[in-house]
């Protein structure tokens, strides 16, 4: 095999894995812990819905507040209890199943024997349902900075759309196509990195109490003005490694990225205990995507037929 | 394969639709008139319209034996806002009452700019009463340049003892018509419990907190917890994740650079401390609440923590919040942790160092006065022996100098669940 494709076929299969095991992490909640994002949302609008609180709210408003938006009476209708949880448990066994057919397609990515515009259908719905399982978490809501869920995602939802590339790339790639594949890459980590620095300078409660939580077990109460001092510095390095790799690309950056990403990562289960695993699952983007750039740019020493000058 | 992957789409986009044919026709075949009990509701509100004072609340975050904030809204700004009261009734007599307080804090709540277009300003107005005799009738009148509300009452808290009653409950953001029934729900248990002084409320008033479209709706709403005789139901309130923005503190008057924990201290012998899990539970909250349990505990007979998210929860995966304030229960031996957010019911079996344990803490929750209720994790070992279920509920504590009696009151006021916790030695 050609340095070139045996390095596509390595870099493939980890994406896969890191696919599978991110996809995991995800799919632990949503068969434990009530469900996908999406479920939930979908819930929250079913039972919103067939208890009419949109159309009660606008009668009560042109009541109680003078605020004419309708002319006429509103039909209301509310479903009985047993009616909204037979619906809802449709909800949530339809997102049961579609999760575990997910998690079983990503497997099926790891056959050659499947056809590549298989695996390419796998991908764009997986890369669909992080989508939409991020705005689910946005347009929820009740969560420190979840406006920026989607952007904080991209290294999630990124994933498959670089191995989508790769597999698509695979049989006939360019020296052109992988560029603009390593670049989506940066983009993803940038993002994602950018996005945690934000919210590490802005005092996310959950980043502050993963500190706290870090140092307790040790005997060692953390003075709030050093966990302060710790996040801004934090964040100041994320936004900083964001910023440095979309101009100067160092393999060793990648490297520090990686390994950062797998650090912060660990550090749910290891401050809230092996449950929480999940947690660190769902994050193998956040060092996968650093670990692909900097075997790319490795390589690129070794091999200048890998992805070009 | 390529097959087996059409097949498989095909039964996936078949299920959809069956399951939305379904859902479409339980709907029309559930369908039946509510416009009754809803306008039934609306006639029992004050519209929020000019200055005639309406969404009242008399709100406890302190000393609740001498101090309550009592407040409400107006759809104009006004310029004098006057609470006039006494312990007699003088009706709509106000120069009869005997104090007359010009309100400390006015101000109107803040809009979104989103919302500016369609939805109307109002203003909330906020008297501060301090020095008040413990467990005496206060009747009130609210006054907004001349227009008077209906006359009111509330009972502070006794100075001591523990022959009490409190509601706990929370999440009311949505479901209109099921937050009126359970507020109807609340005023009823209140007419027919006297003993019940106060209202826990655990958050997750709204779906948004930003929104004052959304608030002023709860706080119309709210007006249902007062009884028929005028007596109104003070509010403790926590904040929840779904009211982020500073309309919280402008409807409970916190002041803004002040953190949303407080304790409330029902008489000598109970305390409730309010905690803020939307927040770091590490650093200066951890240090307040360490400071404060370590005051309370000696002198009170009942130790009460309240917070909206679970720390052992029913249904969601516990918070970060959990290894922080769960040692600090744990050591000041705290009787009951009052939670919500998980929408069901909830009590779990005493828990001392994440392990079952008879002298350890209970915590009850988690949410039920309105919001749509999901299916607790019954298989949870600290549920095992404990009460799960998934109704919109209250919970009524009864304190005594024996036990804490912990009764789950369903909308149609039967008992779910009915359990004692023994005081400790």
């Amino acid at each position: 095999m050609e340095p070139k494709a045996h390095l596509l076929t390595f870099k493939i299969n980890l994406l896969i894995l890191m696919l599978l095991v991110s996809f995991l992490g995800i799919a632990k909640p949503v068969l434990y812990n009530g469900g996908s994002q999406i479920a939930k949302y979908v819930e929250k609008r079913i039972t919103m819905a067939m208890v009419s609180d949109k159309e009660i709210e606008t009668v009560m408003e042109n009541i109680l507040y003078d605020e004419v938006k309708i002319k006429t009476k509103v039909p209301l209708t509310s479903a009985s209890k047993v009616e909204i949880e037979r619906i809802i448990d449709y909800v949530f066994m339809f997102d049961q199943v579609l999760t575990c057919l997910l998690v079983f397609s990503i497997v099926l990515l790891f056959f050659s024997i499947v056809s590549v515009n298989i695996k390419c259908c796998i991908l764009l719905i997986t890369v669909l349902w992080l989508l939409c399982n991020a705005t689910a978490i946005m347009l929820n809501g009740g969560k420190a900075f979840s406006d920026l869920t989607v952007l904080a995602h991209a290294t999630r939802w990124g994933l498959p759309i670089i191995l989508f590339w790769n597999i698509r790339a695979a049989s006939k790639i360019s020296n052109e196509q992988d560029i603009i594949g390593v670049n989506f890459i940066v983009a993803c980590c940038s993002v994602t990195f950018i996005i945690h620095g934000w919210e590490a300078i802005n005092l996310n409660p959950f980043f502050q109490d993963l500190l706290y939580n870090l140092f307790n077990p040790i005997g060692f109460s953390m003075p709030a003005s050093v966990n302060v001092m710790i996040l801004k510095c934090i964040g100041t390095m994320d936004i900083l490694l964001a910023v440095v790799i979309l101009f100067l690309r160092r393999p060793k950056i990648f490297l520090w990225m990686s390994f950062w990403g797998l650090l912060t990562a660990l550090s749910r289960p290891v401050t809230l205990g092996f449950d929480a695993w999940p947690e660190a699952a769902m994050r193998a983007g956040n060092f996968c995507m650093p670990c692909i750039l900097y075997f790319t740019y490795k390589s690129r020493k070794i091999s200048q037929t890998f992805i070009g000058n | 394969m390529y097959k087996l992957f059409k097949i498989l789409l095909v039964l996936s986009i078949s299920f959809l639709s069956v399951q939305g044919s379904i859902w479409s026709d339980k709907k029309n075949e559930a369908k039946k008139t509510v416009n009754t009990q809803m306008h039934e509701f609306i006639s029992s509100i004050t519209p929020l319209k000019g200055l005639a004072p309406a969404q009242w609340r008399v709100i406890w975050t302190g000393d609740a034996s001498t101090e309550a904030t009592i407040s409400w809204s107006t759809a104009d700004k006004g310029e004098k806002h006057i609470l006039h009261y006494d312990e007699i009734n003088h009706v709509n007599k106000i120069l009869k009452y005997k104090h007359h307080m010009e309100c400390q804090k006015n101000g109107q709540f803040t809009l979104l700019k989103k919302e500016i277009k369609d939805v109307k300003p109002a203003f909330y107005h906020h008297a501060s009463i301090k020095d008040l005799k413990p467990n005496t009738k206060y009747y009130f009148i609210l006054e907004s340049d001349g227009h008077l509300s209906k006359p009111f009452y509330f009972i502070t808290a006794p100075k001591d003892g523990t022959d009490f009653s409190v509601i706990h409950g929370g999440d009311s953001r949505s479901g209109h018509l099921t937050r009126c029934k359970m507020n109807r729900v609340i005023s009823e248990l209140v007419e027919s419990n006297k003993k019940i002084i106060a209202f826990i409320h655990g958050g997750d008033y709204i779906v948004s907190g930003k929104f004052w479209k959304q608030w002023r709706l709860w706080l119309s709403h709210h007006e249902l917890t007062t009884c028929a005789d005028g007596r109104v139901l003070p509010i403790i309130p926590a904040r929840g994740n779904h009211d982020g923005g500073p309309i919280y503190k402008e409807v409970f008057n916190i002041e803004p650079t002040q953190p949303d924990w407080h304790t409330t201290t029902i008489g000598k012998e109970i305390a409730v401390v309010t905690l803020d899990t939307n927040v770091s539970g590490g650093g200066a909250q951890s240090q307040w609440l360490e400071a404060e349990l370590k005051r309370l505990r000696p002198q009170t007979k009942w130790l009460l923590t309240q917070y909206h998210r679970p720390l052992y929860p029913a249904v969601k995966k516990a918070p970060a919040h959990t290894k922080i304030f769960c040692p600090l229960f744990d050591k000041y031996n705290v009787d009951l942790a009052c939670e919500a957010d998980g929408h069901c019911i909830k009590r779990t079996i005493p828990i001392r160092a994440g392990k079952a344990d008879p002298t350890g803490v209970t915590y009850i929750g988690e949410g039920g006065l309105g919001v749509g209720q999901r299916k607790p994790k019954s298989d949870h070992w600290y549920l095992q022996g404990g009460a799960v279920g998934y109704e919109h509920h209250v919970m009524v504590l009864d304190f005594s100098d024996v036990d804490l009696r912990i009764r789950t009151i369903l909308m149609d006021k039967k008992v779910f669940d009915d359990h004692r916790i023994k005081i400790r030695n």
